[in-house]
Order: C-alpha cells, then sequence, then structure tokens
C-alpha cells in the first residue's frame, strides 16, 4: 500500500509543479507594475523599488521562480500588505474551519443524494423517476448566493432555526453555526452528485450479476446492501472526487455570503483589496487541495474495489 | 426432500412492450419430476427469454402471457414475496457469462452463504458450512481457503462452477440452465455438463437445459425440443430426434454442426433469422426451406404427433428422407 | 437473446423519440422566449433602466410596477430584462470562446498524437487540478474586475474542458478508416481535421457546451454579486441580488425576481442539455 501512495505520489508530482507555476505567473497577469497595483498610485518611489526588491520583479523570470520556490519550501509566501501578517499562517489558521464546512457539505450533500439517485434508479423511467431528474435539473441552475439569501432569510430570519453567520464559540454550537451554510453548499451539488449516483447504480442494475442474485431469489435487502449501493457508490466515490471543484466554489461562495471565517472568505476579500499575495496562496493551497482529493478517491477505490489491486 | 414436482408451461409468449411483437410465441411443453429436458435454438430464437419467463426474470419492456406451473403453484400469478422465496430454493437458474454472473465485490463464500440465509434460517456459521460443502461438491478444491477469494481470482469454468453452488445451494429441485457452457472452452464445458448431471442424478433434480449446440443437449437430456423464431418446431426423446428428426430446420441444425475432425466445410443453413416483427402467418421457417411450398407459409401449422411422444410442426416430413439421408451421410463420412 | 431485444426495440425507439420530446420542446421554447424578450428588452421594458423613481424607493410589485421597484426606485422588471441581455451574453460568449479554442486545440493534439498531445494532457491535468471558480476569481482578481477581464479569465481556464473532450474523441477516431484514407490521399492536415475529424468528435463538445453556458451564467452572477464583475450601475441578475441584499428582509422581491431569472434560465438550458445528451447517448448505445 504504502509503495501505491508512493507511485501515484510521484505521478502528481509534474502536476504540483505545474500549479506553482501556474501560481507564480497569476501576479504577472497583472497589467502595468505590480507594484504600483498593490501600492497604489500615490506611492512613493523607493516604496515601490521596495516592493519590487520584495516580490523580485527585477530578476529574470526563471530566477524568479527559484526565488518563489525556494520561499515556497521555507513556507515563506509573504506578508499580507493589510493584515502585515505571514500570509501562510494567517491562510492556515483558516483552513480548519473551510474543511470542517467542506465536510459537513459533502456530508448533508450525499445523505440528500443516496435516498433520491437510488429511487430513480429503482423506478427509471416512470414518473417517479422523470420528476426527480426534473427537479434536480432545476436546481442546477440555483446560484449558490442567491440560495443562500434566501435560506437565511427563511430559516434565521422569519423562522428563528438558524444563527445567522459566523461560527459560533466552538463544539456543538459552531456545528449548529455551519449547518445552514453547509445544508446550502449541499443544495448546490446534490444535483450532480444526484445525477451521478444514478447513473452509476443504473448501470449495476442493468448489470448481469444482479440478474443472478435475483435469481437465487436474494432477501431483498441483501440484494440491496450487497449487489446494488456495494457495487454502485464505489464509481460514485470517484465521481464525488471529480466534483471537488465545483464543492470548494460553492463554499467559498457560502463562506463570504454567511460570514464564516474560512480559507473562501478570506480569497473574497483578498480579492477586494487587492491583497495579492493572498490570493496566490490561497489559490495554490485550494489546487493542492483538490490533488489531494483526488489521490484520496484514488486510495478509497483501490480499497473499496477488490478488482483494483496495490500492485500498479 | 422437497416433493418433486412437473414443470408444466402452456401457451407462453413473451412480448416487448414497445414493439408489441411477441418473441416467444405460444410455447407449451412440459418437464416431469426428475427429467432433464433440452431447448435448442439460434440466438433469437427466444429460448433464453422463455427460460426467463419461468422464473420471471425478464428484462425490462418485456411482459409473460400463458401459463406456467410447478406442481400446483401458477408462476406467473405469484406475488414478489412468493416468487422470491420459490427462485433459488424450488426453481433456480443458471446464466450463460461466468465473468458477469458473480457479484464483484463479494466473496464467494459468503456470496453462496447469502443464498443459503436466504431462505433457511441459518446462522452465520451453519450457512458458512454448507457453503463450503456445496463449493467442494462442485469440484473447487481447498474450498475453505478459496471462498476468502473473490470472483476475479478464478477461471471462468471455477467461476461457473461457484455460480453453480449458489443456484443449487439451497436445493432446489428445478434447475434453468441458459447457455451455461457457452462461454467457455470445450474441455471445460464438457467438465461443467458432466457435473450438472452428476448433481441432477444425485438430488434428483429436473433440469431444463437450453443451448445452441445440440451436442450439449445430446449427452445430457432426455428430451428435447428445437425452437425457431419463438416456436416449438420440434419436440421428442432425444434419441429418436437424433436419429430421426422430423423437421427440416433440425436437420439443417445437426448440418451445420462444425465437425473438427473431418474438416468439412460448415453446411450453414442459407439466410437469416426473421425478424419477429415481419413473420409470415404460416411456418416461419419456410423462407428459408428448402422443402417449402405455399401451403407451408399460407396457415399457421400446429406441432403434430409423429410418432410416440415425438411432435414436429412440419407438413412436409414424408418429404423429409432425402434431407435425412444427405444427413446421414454426412454423419457416416464422421469418423 | 440480446440481439432479439435489440431488434425488438428499435421501432419503440423511433416511437420514444416522437413521445418524450418534452423536455426539449419546453427547454427550446424556454430559451427561445427568454432570448426574445431579452433581444427586444428596449422596445418592451415600460421603464429606463437607469431611472431613479420619483415616488420613492422599495415599491412592492404592482400593476404599475410588476416586480417592483429598488431601493432607488428603478423598475426591477426593466433591470430584469435589460440584465438579461448581459447574462446571456455571458453565457454565449462564455461557451463560444473557450469552445472554438479548445476543440481547434484538442482536435490537433489528438490527431497528431506523440507529444503534442503528450504536452496538452499535462496542462490539462494542471488547469483542472485549481476549482474553477477559484482560478476565475484569481485571475479576475489580478486583471481586474469587469466584464471584459471576465471573459479573459474565463477564456484562459474553459477551454481545457473542450480540449480534453474533443482529443479524447480525437485519439479515438485517428486510426479508422476513414481518416487513414484521407491520409493516403495525400490531403492536408488541416482539411483532415477540420472536415473529417471535426464532424465526428464536435457534439460531445456541443453536448457539454449547453451545461458550460450554465456554468458561465453562475460564475458571472457570482463575480458580479461580489462586485467582481459586471460593474454597477449596468444591471445584472448577480449585480442586482447584491444590490437588493440589504433590503431583503423588507423588500424581498428585490432579490428574488433576479435569482428566478438565473435558475428560469439556467432551467431551460439544461432541459435542452440533458436531452440532447440523452438523444445522443441512446443512438450510441440502445
Amino acid at each position: 500500500m504504502i509503495r501505491y501512495i508512493a507511485g501515484r505520489l510521484l505521478l502528481i508530482l509534474p502536476v504540483l509543479f505545474g500549479v506553482s507555476i501556474v501560481v507564480f505567473m497569476l501576479i504577472r497577469l497583472i497589467p502595468g507594475n505590480p507594484a504600483i497595483a498593490i501600492l497604489g498610485e500615490h506611492a512613493t518611489p523607493e516604496l515601490i523599488a521596495r516592493v519590487q526588491n520584495q516580490l523580485g520583479l527585477n530578476l529574470p523570470i526563471w530566477r524568479q521562480y527559484l526565488h518563489f520556490l525556494g520561499n515556497a519550501s521555507r513556507g515563506d509566501f509573504g506578508l499580507s500588505f493589510f493584515y502585515q501578517e505571514n500570509v501562510s499562517t494567517l491562510t492556515m489558521e483558516r483552513i480548519p474551519v473551510t474543511l470542517t464546512l467542506i465536510c459537513y457539505a459533502a456530508l448533508i450533500g450525499l445523505l440528500i443524494s443516496v435516498p433520491f439517485a437510488t429511487l430513480a434508479a429503482v423506478r427509471r423511467e416512470t414518473s417517479v423517476d422523470h420528476v426527480i431528474r426534473l427537479v434536480f435539473t432545476g436546481t442546477i441552475g440555483i446560484p449558490s448566493f442567491w440560495l443562500g439569501i434566501v435560506l437565511a432569510l427563511l430559516l434565521s430570519v422569519k423562522v428563528r432555526l438558524f444563527p445567522l453567520g459566523g461560527i459560533g464559540t466552538g463544539g456543538f454550537d459552531t456545528v449548529w453555526h455551519l449547518t445552514l451554510p453547509a445544508l446550502t453548499i449541499a443544495l448546490h451539488i446534490s444535483p450532480i452528485l444526484v445525477r451521478a449516483l444514478r447513473s452509476s447504480l443504473i448501470e449495476v442494475l442493468n448489470s448481469d450479476y444482479v440478474t443472478t442474485g435475483l435469481a437465487m431469489g436474494l432477501r431483498p435487502l441483501t440484494l440491496l446492501v450487497s449487489y446494488l449501493l456495494r457495487n454502485g457508490l464505489t464509481p460514485f466515490i470517484s465521481i464525488l472526487g471529480l466534483n471537488i471543484g465545483w464543492l470548494i466554489g460553492g463554499t467559498i461562495i457560502i463562506e463570504q455570503v454567511f460570514g464564516v471565517p474560512g480559507v473562501g472568505s478570506l480569497l473574497i476579500t483578498s480579492i477586494l483589496t487587492r491583497d495579492y499575495s493572498i490570493v496566490q496562496f490561497v489559490t495554490l493551497v485550494l489546487a493542492f487541495l483538490v490533488i489531494l482529493v483526488n489521490l484520496l478517491t484514488d486510495l478509497a477505490y483501490a480499497v473499496l474495489d477488490p478488482r483494483v489491486s496495490f500492485q500498479q | 426432500m422437497r416433493p418433486r414436482d412437473a414443470l408444466r408451461v402452456e401457451a407462453l409468449t413473451v412480448a416487448f412492450r414497445g414493439s408489441g411483437h411477441a418473441v416467444v410465441r405460444g410455447v407449451s411443453f412440459e418437464i416431469a419430476a426428475g427429467e432433464a429436458f433440452g431447448l435448442v435454438g439460434e440466438s433469437g430464437s427466444g429460448k433464453s427469454l422463455t427460460c426467463r419467463a419461468i422464473l420471471r426474470l425478464l428484462p425490462r419492456g418485456a411482459s409473460a402471457a400463458g401459463r406456467v406451473t410447478y406442481g400446483a403453484r401458477s408462476l406467473l400469478e405469484l406475488g414478489d414475496t412468493e416468487m422470491q422465496a420459490l427462485r433459488g430454493s424450488t426453481i433456480a437458474m443458471i446464466f450463460q457469462d461466468p465473468m458477469t454472473a458473480l457479484n464483484p465485490v463479494l466473496r464467494v463464500g459468503d456470496a453462496i452463504a447469502q443464498v443459503i440465509r436466504s431462505h433457511e434460517g441459518l446462522g452465520a456459521r451453519a450457512a458458512r458450512t454448507r457453503a463450503l460443502e456445496m463449493m467442494e461438491r462442485v469440484g473447487i478444491r481447498d474450498a475453505a481457503r478459496r471462498a476468502a477469494a473473490y470472483p476475479h481470482e478464478f477461471s471462468g469454468g471455477m467461476r461457473q462452477r461457484i455460480h453453480i453452488a449458489m443456484a443449487l445451494a439451497a436445493r432446489p429441485t428445478l434447475l434453468l440452465a441458459d447457455e451455461p457452457t457457452t462461454a467457455l472452452d470445450v474441455i471445460v464445458q464438457a467438465e461443467i455438463l458432466r457435473l450438472l448431471d452428476d448433481l441432477r442424478r444425485e438430488q434428483g433434480m429436473s433440469l431444463l437445459l437450453v443451448s445452441h449446440d445440440f451436442r450439449v443437449v445430446a449427452g445430457l437430456c432426455d428430451r428435447v425440443a428445437v425452437m425457431y423464431a419463438g416456436e416449438l418446431v420440434e419436440l421428442g426423446p432425444t434419441r429418436t430426434v437424433l436419429r430421426r428428426p422430423e423437421h427440416p430446420y433440425t436437420i439443417g441444425l445437426m448440418n451445420s454442426l462444425p465437425e473438427a475432425v473431418t474438416g468439412e466445410r460448415l453446411r450453414a443453413i442459407p439466410g437469416v433469422p426473421p425478424d419477429p416483427g415481419r413473420l409470415p402467418p404460416g411456418c416461419a421457417f419456410a423462407p428459408r426451406c428448402e422443402l417449402a411450398v405455399d401451403a407451408c407459409s399460407a396457415a399457421p401449422i400446429a406441432l403434430a404427433q409423429t410418432a410416440a411422444g415425438h411432435w414436429s410442426r412440419c407438413i412436409r416430413i414424408d418429404r423429409l428422407d432425402e434431407m435425412r439421408r444427405g444427413l446421414a451421410a454426412a454423419n457416416s463420412a464422421r469418423v | 437473446m440480446s440481439a432479439v431485444s435489440t431488434v425488438a426495440a428499435q421501432p419503440a425507439r423511433r416511437r420514444w423519440l416522437a413521445t418524450t420530446g418534452w423536455p426539449l420542446r419546453f427547454g427550446l421554447a424556454g430559451i427561445l422566449t427568454v432570448g426574445t424578450l431579452a433581444a427586444f428588452a428596449p422596445l418592451i421594458a415600460p421603464y429606463d433602466p437607469t431611472a431613479l423613481g420619483l415616488a420613492g424607493g422599495l415599491q412592492p410589485p404592482s400593476a404599475a410596477h410588476w416586480f417592483g421597484t429598488d431601493q432607488l426606485g428603478r423598475d426591477i422588471l426593466t433591470r430584469v430584462l435589460y440584465a438579461a441581455r448581459i447574462d446571456l451574453q455571458i453565457g454565449t460568449i462564455g461557451v463560444i470562446i473557450p469552445l472554438i479554442m479548445g476543440v481547434v486545440i484538442g482536435l490537433f493534439a489528438g490527431y497528431y498524437a506523440g507529444w503534442p498531445d503528450a504536452i496538452l494532457g499535462r496542462v490539462i491535468d494542471v488547469v483542472t487540478a485549481f476549482p474553477f471558480l477559484v482560478l476565475v476569481l484569481a485571475i479576475v482578481a489580478m486583471l481586474g474586475p469587469g466584464l471584459r477581464n471576465f471573459y479573459i479569465a474565463i477564456s484562459l481556464v474553459s477551454w481545457v474542458a473542450y480540449a480534453r473532450i474533443v482529443r479524447g474523441e480525437a485519439l479515438g477516431v485517428r486510426g479508422r478508416g476513414y481518416i487513414l484514407a484521407a491520409r493516403s490521399l495525400g490531403y492536408s492536415d488541416a482539411r483532415i481535421v477540420f472536415r473529417h475529424l471535426l464532424p465526428n468528435v464536435i457534439v460531445p463538445a456541443l453536448v457539454f457546451g449547453m451545461s458550460d453556458f450554465v456554468l458561465d451564467i453562475l460564475a458571472g452572477a457570482s463575480l458580479g454579486f461580489f462586485g467582481l464583475g459586471v460593474q454597477p450601475p449596468t444591471p445584472e441578475w448577480g449585480v442586482m441580488i447584491a444590490e437588493g441584499r440589504n433590503f431583503i428582509i423588507t423588500a424581498p422581491w428585490v432579490v428574488i425576481f433576479p435569482g428566478v431569472a438565473i435558475v428560469v434560465t439556467s432551467f431551460f438550458v439544461s432541459l435542452i442539455g440533458d436531452s440532447v445528451s440523452d438523444i445522443v447517448r441512446r443512438i450510441h448505445a440502445p
């Protein structure tokens, strides 16, 4: 198993480098002098020169990149111009909140998707299936920020079921605070989950081994669990992983809407305040998160499907 | 020991909802308790669907009409729960492709044990013991260790044995075998057929063996029926059908068996099987038959008895001698 | 047995196509309606989208203002109609540019295979490692807010999805008989790619384009909501929702109608996309 992980890590090394190059190039996208863009037009020439040195903008590109990598390896991604703190520390201390929210949202998303997808798959081509598919097709187009606002209005203001924003004081209170945001994100991703899970389950339902199971007269519960779900959920996990980007995108928006102090709201705020170093680092972190999740889903697949061996 | 019943299929018709065409048309036959019955036909003849219809395992969009009884029970009218209880424990079925017939995420021992526990109230350990017994009975050595393996770790022939073990684990009295050896190579085919024969005699089970290959059926079955375009065209004791076939299609099928020994060229039946939507009112084989006359296609032809227990749906049997002579010549040319 | 069911099912399929075109028809009718309303907005809108109301803001829906007014007294129905023009444009341009870029690059990479394809593969891996919205936001952060920069960002990120689809198909098709025949006849590579390869691989890309359309509108509205996309006072559905956010308790209509507009437009496009992909699937794999 260790060898499998090591092998996989080797494969993604070029991608990690590619990601770092893209992130590095981001600042170079800024039209004009990035230093002026950061400091504003009234900055003095000395200040501009200092920032330029700090960002290493005077050096040739490849040296800048090495400089960037060198700093990165030390965990130094620069200073936030507005918080005047280390960018990496600033970001990393917000990661746990975002990760909690993402996991919470994924959980609720599963709780919503699995029953509906199973129902649609088992009753495929009937009106139940069509209604479910129609409803979830409609749900794809609901903007997450709008959904968040509307849900907040309905469940936080009109009916004081959930607190409005923030993360509370820890423990159960935090979970309570994060429920509405997580629910919003879950609703945002569930159409995709339902569609993927339904396909996966239908493929299983059409398979020969399910017919065999039926022919053997297995109890319905046994069929459902050992034949249907056990086979249908596994490819679904890799689909979940594939859509992590959509999940993260939704989380960013919802964090900002609900004022959850995570990495997503940090990103948005930093964009609005032109805090480029933070934008750069957060982008990097989120890309690494996607790569990590994909690695984990590969691993989960290998564990769950006995046909996939570790001797890759 | 459960009471052994007879299977009676009466005017079984299977049609697809979308097209409305019947792909199994009024098929009737009986299998006595403990008898081995063969059903032979090309792909598309409806033989597999006939088999599936008995256990109500038809594909989506297909529905069956007619009457199928096993002993006193009318199978097409049973409720879902009763059907589930009946499958596996009373009537079992095995399928053609061993590579896809087994649940890939279940250990084979567990898969067999599940069948046992679905029908008998045995505890986990007792079911497991029975499962191991079944595995050994179907010829899997070192069953205790192999029970922990997954299907993909076995060869095709072994998977088919496991498949059989699952089907027979709850001791059914009738086994429906839908082309169980078609996907296997010749040597393994013979082994599996022998296994089925042994198990059948041991358990006093009736057997419905479906195949496109006459030889598969010939070695095992007491009686055989030949199916073409959804209908039975000939039915009788295996020995008599083989020795004196009473239908041009049967003769054609026998002629087209490849014979590796003499290296003779295949004498295929000219033409192609008909589209179920465009069948002539009379004999479906007439367009391809060298003995056909106008009367053949004009009106439906009923099965008629030509000898004791031997039925044929052909009005030209008096002209069959010549065709049979050609068959005999070919047979004697074979070693 | 499968041969039988295929043969038996074919006439059924034709009948199916006739009876279940409803989602497709509904979706097409819907999007055509939205498109027409948007196109003729200046002619059919009752008010000027930027005209400040004299009677005061936040009026609920009434006969004079079907969708009510916002805090500056501007008629919401008018603004929703005008915003439709922007958002539909976002969807269209956001699909067309990346589609052309991605299809051309993917076609050539898939056709030549070898190292062009290997490079493209790496590029695809890297770009898809970023969540779509994150990368778009980051690029917009650097370039500055506004619709033009939004298009640049979308183009830089979205083309990859199209390239990936087309490249996969091209790799599969490049060895087929008609391609080899064309090459043996001495046709130029460009001609082969565009006249022989393209028609056979374009359909999945177009199907994806429909869900991409929805994705782009949502992205555009999200950026508009945060003030990073279309800038006020230009009406855009996301911008309108942001502007009305503070008044949602007393005047929810300011937020509801633009949101419904997004949902409805996306729904129509999704219906079309789903129906088309269903049809394509049924043709290829009965």
